[in-house]
């Protein structure tokens, strides 16, 4: 199982405290997904990411819903690997 | 050299979205002057779109960034940038990535005689420490963010941004003149003790720059900007790095 979170990159100089919103999901739990592919659109200080998938799989459970806040490291979904 | 002809914000909005269709490959950007009023939504907002009190043929767009509302017309100068994902000034982190558009716009707007600067992210911690009033957020001049632009504590330039696998889009809006803030207030329902909130709040080109009509100080940043924007993007690698 993966855990599916916010590249670590994304936090860089960000305050403390800071939390990042789930603006959209692109998938939903159960969807067969590629690598590279967006699963989730969130939002941070002004500046909106493209969560992607690190590998084939399956969305397992997803833990953020949209409009939720999540903290720095804090998994969105997790990822069933295929192969 | 880009046109700097007046445009509706819609072709802001929809060259924004074409430049991330498809991998950025090269850095390109477009100074934005508008013809008419517009309000631009902030990512997170889009959803009030169908319910905001739209006026007199007023548009009401989203963008893809984040933030707040944007009340765009004459009164404002936008900037597009695109970058390619591994390009020298996207490569820190989206927070860094603002660090060298926020202080390009205020190197340019000291040259038109406005002692603009771009707010760092400790500069930041400090402004909130000792400003405890109350902050607008739904209204992207309302709040602050890391090097977005100031004028003393007022705001004058702001930013947003997207990163997706194709590229980087980074946006930027100047204040050349105070916008109506009643109307923005107005057409998002909010109070007019809100629109009074971004007045105090903001500051503007023209109201610092008494010696110059507007439309001349528009058409100036905007020739700036692209010089500025230009000769970033065009620097060599090492030069980059060091701006």
């Amino acid at each position: 199982m993966i855990d599916i979170a916010l590249v670590e990159e994304a936090w860089k100089d960000v305050d403390v405290g800071t939390e990042a919103l789930l603006d959209a999901w692109k998938v939903q739990e159960g969807d067969q997904v590629k690598q590279g592919q967006t699963l989730a659109v969130v939002v941070l200080v002004k500046t909106s990411f493209d969560v992607v998938a690190p590998a084939d799989g399956i969305v397992e459970q997803i833990l953020v819903a949209k409009e939720d806040t999540f903290k720095r490291g804090q998994p969105l979904a997790r990822l069933k690997a295929s192969g | 050299m880009p046109a700097l002809e007046p445009v509706a914000a819609a072709l802001e909005q929809r060259w924004n979205e074409e430049s991330l269709a498809r991998p950025v490959t090269q850095p390109d950007w477009r100074v934005w002057l508008y013809q008419h009023p517009a309000i631009v939504l902030g990512r997170s907002q889009r959803s009030l779109q169908s319910e905001i009190e739209s006026q007199d043929g007023l548009g009401i767009l989203s963008r893809a960034s984040g933030g707040g509302a944007v009340l765009v017309g004459p009164w404002m100068l936008g900037l597009s940038v695109v970058l390619p994902t591994d390009h020298a000034f996207a490569s820190a982190g989206a927070v860094e990535t603002y660090r060298w558009l926020g202080e390009g716009i205020a190197r340019v707007l000291v040259r038109i005689g406005v002692g603009a600067w771009a707010i760092s992210p400790a500069a930041l911690l400090a402004h909130r420490a000792k400003n405890t009033s109350s902050v607008v957020d739904w209204a992207c001049f309302g709040g602050l963010s890391p090097w977005e632009v100031l004028v003393g504590k007022r705001k004058i330039g702001g930013l947003a941004q997207v990163r997706r696998r194709q590229g980087i889009l980074l946006v930027a809006g100047i204040l050349v003149q105070a916008p109506p803030w009643e109307l923005l207030a107005h057409c998002l329902g909010k109070q007019a003790m809100d629109a009074h909130r971004l007045s105090e709040v903001t500051t503007n080109c023209a109201e610092l720059c008494t010696d110059m009509p507007a439309g001349q100080i528009a058409a100036r940043l905007a020739a700036l900007l692209n010089r500025e924007v230009q000769a970033a993007l065009t620097a060599k690698p090492a030069s980059l790095l060091a701006a």
